[in-house]
Order: C-alpha cells, then sequence, then structure tokens
C-alpha cells in the first residue's frame, strides 16, 4: 500500500526554505519521485525539531549529503507518524517519548498550579477553622504559662483589690459564667477610673474599678464578663498571635521588596481586621453564654448605649483602622440578638452597689513585698 | 500580493522609507511613523486588524494576545488616497538595524523576539508564540513569549545593534549568545545548552548557558541586545540603589520567631 503524504524536503542544492513536494511510505523504504529519491526505512533517523518542539524531523545521509524530510501540512504529521512503523526508525521512540514528556510537563504545571489556587481558596474560606485548628494544637497549660507572662508584664500588682464587695461579686458572676469550663479563671479588679476590662490567655480577667462604677447594673458588668470570659474560651489571644505570625509570612512574600513603613501598614490594617472579627465573635458567643446561664442578655446594648452617650463624637478613628467594632453596630447586634432571643425564665443579676461602691474607694493597702 | 517598493535609510538609527502606489496599504507599529505624504492617510486598527471567527471580543482577545509580544494594542494601517505614488517613512524606535524579510521564502512563517515587529503588508498577522519548553524559556534569553509573524509579503523587523543572518542547512546548527537570537523560521530547533565546564561557565562572561539553533531554516542574530545596551548606559549613568528597607522585614520576622517562641517554649 502506498500513501502521498505532503512533505517539505530539504537538502544539497534545494532552497534553505525547503521544497513542497509529496512522499510514499511502504513498509520498507519511503520515496519522493520528484526528485528520484527512495531510501530505505532503516537509514531514516527521527529528530525533534520546529519552535515548540513537536516537528517530526526524518532525516538521512545521501550520496550528496544530509536530507530531510518534515511534515509539509497540517495533518501530514499525524500522517507519517502513522504509516513509519516505529521499530524500524531510529529515534522515532524516543521523538515519541520526548514530545509525550514536554505535554506531561505542561500538564502537571497547569493542573499543580490549578491546586495551588484551590488549596489557597479554601484556605481563605476555611480560615477560621484552620485556625481553630491550630490554636487546639496548643495546650491548655501552655496559654496559662503565656498568660502568667502577661500579667507579670502588666505590672499593676500594687492596684489589685484583693478582697471585699467587689471582687466577691466579679468572682461570682464570673463563676457562674465559667460552669464546666476546662480553664482555671483568675477575677481580679484594679484600681484603675478608665472603664475598660480585658481578659488573659489561660483564663485570667481583669476588671477596671472604672468599669464597675460606670455601669449601671449587675447585667451590664456580667455581660461584659461573658464577652472577656469568650475571649477566653475561644483561645482569642493565642489565635491573634498566629494570625500575626501568618500576615506577617504573607506580608514579607507580597510585599517583598516593600519599605518599612509599608510593611508596618499592612500588617497592622489586617491584624486588626482580625481583631474585629474577634471582638464580633465574642460579643455574639457572650450573649449566647448569658442565655445558657439564664442571665438577661440586654446587658451588652444597655451598657454600649450609656457609654456612647458620653463617648465624644468627635476624633474617633474609622472602623477599618480600629481594634474594635463601631459601637454603634456593635449595639444594633446585641439588640437584634435580644430581639431574637426572647427569654422568659431569665433573671435579672442584683449587686449591692453601696458595698461595691464603698470596697472600691478604698485605698488599696500597700503591698508587703514577700520573697 | 506586490511586494513593498521601500528604501532604508541610515546606519545605526534607521528609518524605512516604503512609497505607496495609489490604493496601496501598509502597516505599523503604532507611534512607529516618522513622517507621511499628502494624500497618505493614517488609520488606527485593533491588533494586527484581521477577523476573529468570535466577532469583536475575538479581536480584542487577540490584540491584547499580540500585547504581550511587546507590541501596542493597536496598529496603524496608511493607506494611499492619492492618485500618484507617496511616501511613508517608519522610524526604527532604538538604535540598531530594520531588516526587510519575505515571509514566502520562510515559509510564510517567522518567530521572532518579543517587539522585533516595525512594519509590514496588511494581512499579516502577529501573534503569540509560547515557548513551550521551560528551561528554554526560562535561562534561553528570550523568555517564554515571542511574536510570531505569519502571513505573505515584505515584513519589517528590528533589532537593536547588527543583525546577521545565518543560513542553516538541515545538520547545521549555530551557538548563540543567549538574548541575541532575532528571528529564526518556524523549522529551526531552537534549544539552550550548559556551556561545558565550571570553569567557563564561572568565568567565561557568557553565563551558564548559551542557545544553540539548528538547521534546517535561517536565523537572524543581533551584536548588541537592547538590555545589555541598556545595562551599559545605565551603570554609566547612575551608581546602583538599592530600594526598599530591611527594617520592616526584620520587623515581620521578628513577630514569625516571638510567636514560635511561644507556642514551643513549653
Amino acid at each position: 500500500m502506498v500513501h502521498a503524504v505532503p512533505v517539505l524536503l530539504f537538502g544539497p542544492g534545494l532552497p534553505h526554505a525547503g521544497v513542497a513536494t509529496t512522499c510514499a511510505i511502504n513498509e520498507h523504504s519511503i520515496s519522493i519521485a520528484s526528485h528520484q529519491l527512495a531510501v530505505p526505512l532503516s537509514v531514516l533517523k527521527a529528530d525533534i525539531g520546529g519552535f515548540d518542539h513537536d516537528q517530526l524531523q526524518l532525516h538521512w545521509q545521501g550520496t550528496a549529503g544530509v536530507y530531510m524530510v518534515i511534515a509539509g501540512a497540517p495533518d501530514a504529521q499525524k500522517q507519517l507518524l502513522g504509516l513509519l512503523p516505529a521499530p524500524l526508525v531510529a529515534g522515532l521512540k524516543g521523538w515519541r517519548i520526548a514530545t509525550f514528556s514536554q505535554k506531561t510537563v505542561w500538564n502537571s504545571l497547569i493542573y499543580g498550579a490549578g491546586l495551588i489556587v484551590l488549596l489557597v481558596c479554601i484556605g481563605v474560606w476555611q480560615y477560621d477553622r484552620m485556625l481553630g485548628w491550630a490554636a487546639n494544637r496548643v495546650s491548655i497549660e501552655t496559654e496559662q504559662k503565656m498568660g502568667k507572662a502577661v500579667l507579670a508584664s502588666y505590672n499593676r500588682q500594687q492596684d489589685i483589690i484583693t478582697s471585699g464587695a467587689a471582687v466577691d461579686f466579679v468572682k461570682s458572676v464570673g463563676n457562674q459564667l465559667t460552669q464546666g469550663s476546662p480553664y482555671t479563671y483568675q477575677w481580679l479588679v484594679v484600681k484603675d477610673d478608665m472603664v475598660n476590662a480585658f481578659a488573659m490567655p489561660g483564663g485570667i480577667v481583669i476588671v477596671n474599678t472604672g468599669l464597675l462604677k460606670k455601669a449601671g447594673n449587675a447585667n451590664e458588668v456580667a455581660a461584659v464578663l461573658a464577652h472577656e470570659v469568650q475571649h477566653v474560651e475561644q483561645r482569642h489571644a493565642l489565635k491573634n498571635m498566629m494570625h500575626s505570625a501568618g500576615v506577617a509570612a504573607v506580608v514579607m512574600l507580597v510585599l517583598g521588596d516593600a519599605n518599612a513603613a509599608m510593611i508596618l501598614i499592612a500588617h497592622q490594617v489586617s491584624t486588626q481586621f482580625f481583631s474585629r472579627q474577634v471582638e464580633a465573635e465574642a460579643d455574639l458567643k457572650g450573649a449566647q453564654l448569658l442565655l445558657k446561664q439564664h442571665i438577661q442578655p440586654n446587658g451588652m446594648a444597655s451598657f454600649f448605649k450609656r457609654l456612647s452617650k458620653e463617648e465624644p463624637k468627635t476624633g474617633q478613628v474609622p472602623e477599618w483602622l480600629s481594634s474594635h467594632p463601631d459601637t454603634q453596630h456593635r449595639i444594633h447586634l446585641a439588640e437584634q440578638f435580644a430581639k431574637q432571643h426572647p427569654c422568659t425564665d431569665c433573671k435579672s443579676l442584683t449587686w449591692d452597689i453601696e458595698a461595691i461602691l464603698a470596697n472600691i474607694q478604698q485605698p488599696v493597702p500597700p503591698v508587703t513585698e514577700t520573697h | 500580493m506586490t511586494a513593498l517598493n521601500y528604501t532604508i535609510h541610515g546606519h545605526d538609527l534607521q528609518y524605512i522609507q516604503v512609497t505607496l502606489a495609489p490604493d496601496e496599504q501598509m502597516m505599523a507599529e503604532q507611534g512607529a511613523m516618522m513622517y507621511t505624504d499628502q494624500a497618505i492617510e493614517m488609520n488606527a486598527v485593533l491588533g494586527d486588524g484581521s477577523a476573529s471567527k468570535f466577532g469583536a471580543i475575538g479581536r480584542f482577545v487577540n490584540a491584547v494576545k499580540r500585547r504581550f509580544t511587546g507590541e501596542s494594542l493597536f496598529s496603524s494601517v496608511y493607506t494611499n488616497k492619492g492618485f500618484v505614488a507617496q511616501d511613508v517613512a517608519v522610524a526604527a524606535p532604538s538604535p540598531g538595524q530594520i531588516i526587510p524579510i519575505q515571509l514566502q521564502e520562510q515559509g510564510g512563517t517567522l518567530i521572532c523576539q518579543k517587539g522585533a515587529y516595525l512594519a509590514g503588508q496588511v494581512g499579516q498577522k502577529i501573534t503569540l508564540a509560547f515557548q513551550k519548553r521551560i528551561r528554554v524559556g526560562l535561562l534561553g534569553g528570550e523568555g517564554f513569549i515571542m511574536q510570531k509573524i505569519s502571513g505573505e509579503g515584505t515584513v519589517f523587523v528590528h533589532a537593536s545593534g547588527t543583525l546577521k543572518a545565518v543560513e542553516l542547512g538541515p545538520t547545521d546548527s549555530l551557538k548563540i549568545d543567549t538574548g541575541c537570537l532575532v528571528a529564526m523560521s518556524s523549522t529551526v530547533r531552537y534549544d539552550i545548552k550548559y556551556t561545558g565546564t565550571l570553569k567557563t561557565s564561572l568565568f567565561g562572561g557568557e553565563g551558564l548557558f548559551y542557545a544553540t539553533v539548528a538547521g534546517p531554516g535561517r536565523v537572524w542574530v543581533q551584536s548588541l541586545p537592547m538590555n545589555r545596551l541598556g545595562q551599559v548606559i545605565l551603570n554609566a549613568a547612575v551608581s546602583g540603589k538599592s530600594k526598599g528597607s530591611v527594617w520592616g522585614k526584620l520587623y515581620l520576622i521578628f513577630i514569625i520567631v516571638v510567636v514560635f517562641i511561644t507556642l514551643a517554649g513549653k
């Protein structure tokens, strides 16, 4: 059987761009009638050619020099490959392997890149879960050690009120909120007029006396405590640290050559964003905790309202720069939560405000250094 | 297609003067025009002006792809609207040489380095030729993207330095310094090779690899690639100054290290 395949012929005395002609291939030889050439297949050598390295070049040593044949039409190469018996033509097997491996390399590159993009997407999507998983690798003891270190650097030992009605009140509310927790909590009341309360990793919660003075009722204090308890329970300090380290790594990779101020700002803004998310989570989970303990969950909203009345409107930082969500927004969310979860059997907490105020207005006894 | 009637003027800073017969057209890259006669009309076309089976969107995509080969989104078509022959002059964008290539002689397709196309006849297509061989793309000096010019007639290709055409027979091959390859016919095999010995690659000054081109076909080689010329001029003009600062990085590394120490310190 003889097939005519369009080819380009190169060789001695022929133009450098080749001559378009046809070749015929049978079981033993390849012949080009237009140039009176007939070559046994066994002297042919196959080679890779062309810009894309996917061209089949067949060359042989003729009497006048080296001749070469390449496919001369778009599907002529397929015809050539189909007609040539691979074992007879030297290098044809190698040609197939080389062109196949080139395709494989590109396919694996494309799929690999796709996989990485997919992983990054999943990572962004399931970031909270991943961070939670990583945080759970760290033991509670480690967290408590961290908390102790933070407390030591807090350096307000002389202002801590150790006993009295205020301390008892905070402790009793706190203990009610943390029933069944794996953490051992430590409730500290610090003589400071700033309206603030904060949690350290491992279960140390600090309440400023300013907050107790400002709060209108016991429910408000309970709401603040529930919020702080959730910071501990959800391991926010730990997650914050891990997030910060992760962001640092990403910023370094992405910004690379940027200047120091750029890097600092990028790091700051993205950690603040995380911090706002964490605060919102603590707000929500704190309200749920109050419900669980049958305490009226309206304390958060009323406390924030009380605060925002006195808060000067000017000089506020824009929300995206702040570590806490916008106060009005938090009030709105807290009220919405209370509306959606009406609690019929919830009790309002009571407190002996006179005794507490008397307790916190007392001068703190000087600490005697003990070694 | 009738061949263009042209003259190339100048030595190192060249321009082509093409004489267009009435109603004859030519195409040139955007911003290359030096002067035209009165009756020549200039028209901007998207990409190389060729149609696409996907309509306007396909033409736009082709133009964007063409953009990656170092050309602009649009090109200019010059038409002689007069009744007598008129001139168009197109200048090279940088010191170097303009060479006219007849596409039919190269089998209708030419592979060029990025941005090599300067002008040509209407109907020629400038498309993206992607280097599928990773090591050639990374180390060959031309990158992964080259230009594929296909069609008929004369095309003017420009590159810096002096250009040399080399004819390669089926068994011939040529070693070229990476980055010096300007154009080749589509049958030419372009590859890279390790310089051979450690001593040569370290002290030879030619880098670790050189490019090889193997026949059959024709290749054009340049004496001074633009980036090398740019480097020389830059070095003469300013002393290098590194941008960015190390403090930001140190700050981030500090944060990562602190977190690791805290979590590891049980």
